[in-house]
């Protein structure tokens, strides 16, 4: 299970990498392209990250092991979800050169994961008139 | 073994109706990710949306080798694993990034293919696929058929 401490250590790497943003680089300038090299490598780290966050989420989506998410850790994955969501409008702004674009796609892809995991996990612990219908159409089978 | 429901074969049949949506290797992609695998493997995968002690519904998630991205840019592959007859049944497809990407099956449309899958379940009518041929659907000897 991922701990409270890894989700809050990495909600603090987004938001510190959000708070960044502005004084990466101005567009147009000359150290532009070098800077953004420069980017590449802690880029990297951080959608390794990501991706390892991503990982130990996905094992923890079980009808068995979902409810130990508690709120705050929902709460948590939502804000860095919604720091990502900025720091991806930040990039697609960006002039990126093919390296970098592939960083991007890289980040949109653990991104669109943290997304799909929030939802599976949401739909698991909301008692909503959905998840019964699912329920007893399972126990049918 | 692998069988599946129309609603999947429809899904699969949408990613590769045109090759330029960069979809087209996803028959071969599932097969490539479940070759080899035992029942009890993809009985442990992860994650599960749904389950019983005999019946789980899985996520897989499938690296589509066009793109060369991680298996979170990759499509997901919804089946049903039932234990008692360590049958994996495909429910259903859909490609995270491109034209047809989705995020997510919604409740209801989880809801659907699960009934779906039910109803052509107790009619016998879902399909068996080899999974060592690129999913080619496997046909059934009719009862009753001589086979030399």
């Amino acid at each position: 299970m991922t701990t409270f401490a890894q989700i809050e250590d990495f909600k603090q790497r987004t938001q510190l990498a959000l708070d960044r943003q502005s004084s990466y680089m101005v567009k147009g300038s000359d150290d532009h392209l070098d800077m953004l090299l420069d980017l590449k490598g802690p880029i990297d780290s951080y959608i390794e990250t990501f991706s390892r966050i991503n990982d130990e989420l996905l094992r923890s989506i079980t009808p068995e092991n979902v409810h130990e998410f508690n709120g705050e850790q929902i709460n948590s994955l939502k804000e860095i979800l919604e720091y990502s969501d900025r720091l991806l409008t930040y990039m697609r702004g960006l002039d990126l050169h093919d390296d970098l674009k592939n960083c991007y796609e890289d980040y949109e892809a653990e991104v669109l994961q943290l997304r799909e995991s929030i939802m599976d996990i949401e739909s698991f612990i909301t008692n909503s008139d959905s998840t019964h219908r699912l329920n007893s159409l399972l126990a049918d089978l | 073994m692998v069988q599946s429901t129309s609603s999947f074969r429809d899904s699969l049949q949408k990613l590769l109706e045109r090759s330029q949506n960069g979809y087209s290797s996803c028959a071969e992609d599932i097969c490539n990710e479940l070759k080899g695998r035992t029942f009890e493997d993809i009985w442990q995968i992860t994650p599960r949306l749904s389950g019983s002690a005999d019946v789980r519904i899985i996520k897989i998630r499938i690296q589509n080798s066009q793109s060369r991205k991680s298996k979170s840019a990759g499509f997901r592959l919804v089946v049903v694993a039932d234990k008692r007859s360590e049958t994996v049944v495909f429910l259903s497809v859909f490609p995270k990034l491109g034209r047809l990407a989705k995020n997510n099956l919604t409740d209801r449309e989880l809801e659907s293919i699960i009934s779906s899958f039910k109803t052509e379940r107790d009619a016998k009518a879902l399909i068996p696929h080899d999974i060592n041929n690129n999913l080619q659907q496997i046909e059934l000897p009719v009862v009753g058929e001589s086979k030399i």
